[in-house]
């Protein structure tokens, strides 16, 4: 097996993004052991075949790309048999972070991600476009029509 | 509530610790990387060269360029229903779209946990589970019967499984019954609730056969999969190692077999992934298992299947430099003459979440192939035949599906706009009669729409609901 990061560089890597792609991906499928088998799958591929990065930000968009991919991938696996069943994500929250985070996962894939990557993870237009692979236009309309179906307030909090 | 509610939400979202060890422990293993697998197997579609398709289908295939496949978009549209259930049970609608499809349009009140209807070929079951999912409390069956709902009573058998394997105990019940030579088996299914490894167990049922069904034992998830296939008699409750003596059981890591039609020889699929996979032939026969590649004498990234008991079709990728699928060839390989022979040369791969996707999609011993302006070929990878498809163009959102049988292709077109599926367009390819007819849709996006697919080779169904998710719809159409 080649590895093309370093343990210390992969442990590193896997505490500081780990998070935001388990967080990605359960935005996407909505349920804690599927995102944990994406969250695994997107870490054994950074060591067995990422690319060179440029440094940490691209580094953090290779691994939000990836887990994109695999949870559309494993979605498109699932949506003929059965819809996704959103879990008890957030056992523990105050109602009104549990109510904004079953708005936002309640949203269609299509717009889910532009939010989420958008409203928390703070990235551009341009960046959301490079993640996801879609033109910088599809994601002005995504989060267009995020924000209408979107039934939180949104207004100058980013 | 506002966006910094779901931030506060989202910060207090964290993985297992365990991941991190789970994954370090794979690293330090030095195990060969191997990908997700149950559900991820679908993964890694391909980044597509720039070739023209429809050139290269010519070109492998220039004695058959005169096959051609007229596309008719019927005149006549479907008026999706969306009225509300009735609180007395399911009700049927039928509608006539042209003179070429029929519809029904079932409707019932939505699931609720615990209960709900299922359909299995042409009976809808309301099936009612004990609150962890894995008993059947009660179960009544309505017919379809010349466009009405008519109960009918049937005699429901219960097995225990109980069945140790590798150290796990597998347990649960298992509910059957045959009805006008057709098997029915279900079983309880934990949803939302953590399944044990005990409840691990799966039954696939073998074509044509009533009396017994596959019970495939499995272990993991993803990475850690793995299954091991015991035949199960239903009458008996018995079971039979029916790899014992091929040294199937040894293999490592095997998650996947494939049997042929007279369940004589088995596909097996051992856990090293696409980069290291081994795939092995067994036949039960002879007691032979046999590395794929031994068998057929190609290498690097191939899958098999059968397309009969003494021929396989092979699938060989080509990946690019980040190791995703880039272009396939197919084959066939007699494993009586020991014969290989190319049916599709190196043409780029369909990769679905591209801006405009084109390329190859495989579908069994069929191949659809899209070219970048959108025009289509449909190969017959068993004899190269090659069939042009004239007046449709291939858009984004558009899908096709292989019927059970293979001899047909469901096709349908998605608004991306809407909150399900919302199917604007739907039609069949019969690759027999050489026909391919669709018909708009109105009124789909009153439904959400969540699933569509075959149920048998002459039925196609759409699972929906209304946005009040009050009333859930079964649409069938025959064509």
């Amino acid at each position: 097996m080649r590895q093309t990061v370093s343990a210390d560089e992969f442990e590193t890597a896997y505490d500081t993004y780990s998070a935001a792609v388990y967080r990605l991906a359960l935005v996407y499928l909505g349920q804690r052991a599927d995102a944990e088998d994406v969250t695994q799958e997107v870490f054994v591929r950074l060591l067995c075949r990422a690319p060179a990065f440029t440094g940490e930000g691209h580094k953090k968009r290779w691994l939000l790309r990836v887990t994109a991919n695999l949870c559309r991938d494993q979605l498109r696996g699932l949506w003929r048999k059965q819809v996704a069943v959103l879990e008890d994500t957030l056992p523990a929250a105050p109602a009104e972070e549990r109510e904004a985070l079953d708005a936002v996962m309640a949203l269609p894939e299509q717009y889910k991600l532009p939010i989420h990557l958008y409203y928390y993870e703070g990235y551009s237009v341009a960046e959301i476009a490079e993640v996801l692979k879609l033109g910088q236009s599809a994601v002005k309309m995504r989060l267009k029509r995020g924000r209408e179906l979107l039934k939180i307030e949104l207004e100058g909090s980013h | 509530m506002n966006i910094n509610d779901y931030r506060q939400a989202m910060d207090k979202i964290l993985p297992d610790p365990a991941l991190k060890e789970r994954i370090m422990n794979q690293k330090n293993t030095k195990k060969k990387y191997t990908p997700a697998r149950r559900v991820l197997t679908v993964a890694l579609a391909a980044a597509l060269s720039v070739t023209c398709l429809t050139a290269v289908a010519f070109a492998a295939s220039p004695e058959l360029r005169a096959a051609v496949l007229s596309f008719f978009h019927m005149e006549e549209r479907e008026q999706v229903p969306n009225s509300s259930a009735s609180p007395n049970g399911p009700d049927i609608s039928r509608a006539d779209i042209g003179e070429s499809v029929k519809a029904q349009y079932i409707k019932m009140e939505q699931n609720t946990f615990g209960r709900g209807y299922n359909y299995f070929s042409g009976l809808l079951a309301d099936l009612e589970w004990s609150e962890d999912h894995r008993t059947l409390l009660s179960a009544e069956f309505v017919e379809i019967q010349d466009g009405q709902l008519v109960p009918i009573e049937v005699e429901m058998n219960t097995n225990r499984i109980d069945i140790t394997y590798d150290g796990i105990h597998y347990q649960g019940e298992l509910y059957w019954f045959v009805r006008d030579g057709l098997l029915y088996v279900t079983r309880g299914t934990p949803l939302g609730i953590e399944t044990t490894p005990e409840d691990e167990w799966y039954i696939e049922q073998i074509p044509g056969r009533t009396d017994v069904v596959l019970l495939n034992l499995a272990q993991g998830r993803q990475m850690d999969y793995t299954e091991y296939p015991m035949l199960y008699r239903l009458d008996t409750g018995e079971t039979e190692d029916i790899l014992a003596g091929t040294g199937a059981a040894e293999l490592e890591r095997a998650y996947s077999h494939l049997w042929s039609e007279d369940m004589r020889r088995v596909l097996i699929s051992c856990g090293e992934g696409p980069d290291w996979q081994e795939d092995w032939l067994c036949d039960l026969d002879t007691k032979t298992l046999t590395p794929l590649t031994e068998v057929t004498g190609l290498d690097g990234d191939v899958t098999a299947s059968f397309m009969d008991h003494d021929t396989l079709t092979l699938k060989k990728y080509f990946r690019d430099a980040d190791g995703l699928y880039q272009s396939v060839s197919c084959y066939t390989f007699d494993l009586s003459s020991k014969q290989l022979v190319k049916t599709l040369d190196n043409v780029p791969y369909y990769r679905w979440f591209d801006e405009n996707p084109s390329g190859a999609q495989l579908f069994g011993s069929r191949c659809v192939l899209i070219s970048e302006s959108g025009q289509l070929q449909i190969v017959d990878l068993e004899t190269g035949e090659s069939t042009a498809v004239e007046g449709f163009t291939f858009q984004k959102g558009d899908e096709f599906s292989i019927s059970p049988s293979g001899d047909k292709l469901l096709y349908f077109s998605m608004d991306s706009e809407t909150e399900g599926l919302g199917i604007t367009q739907l039609g069949v390819v019969d690759l027999e009669q050489k026909t391919f007819i669709a018909f708009d849709r109105e009124g789909y996006e009153n439904l959400e729409e969540e699933a569509i697919g075959w149920e048998d080779n002459n039925t196609v169904s759409i699972n929906a609901h209304t946005p009040d998710r009050e009333t859930q719809y079964l649409l069938l159409y025959q064509f």
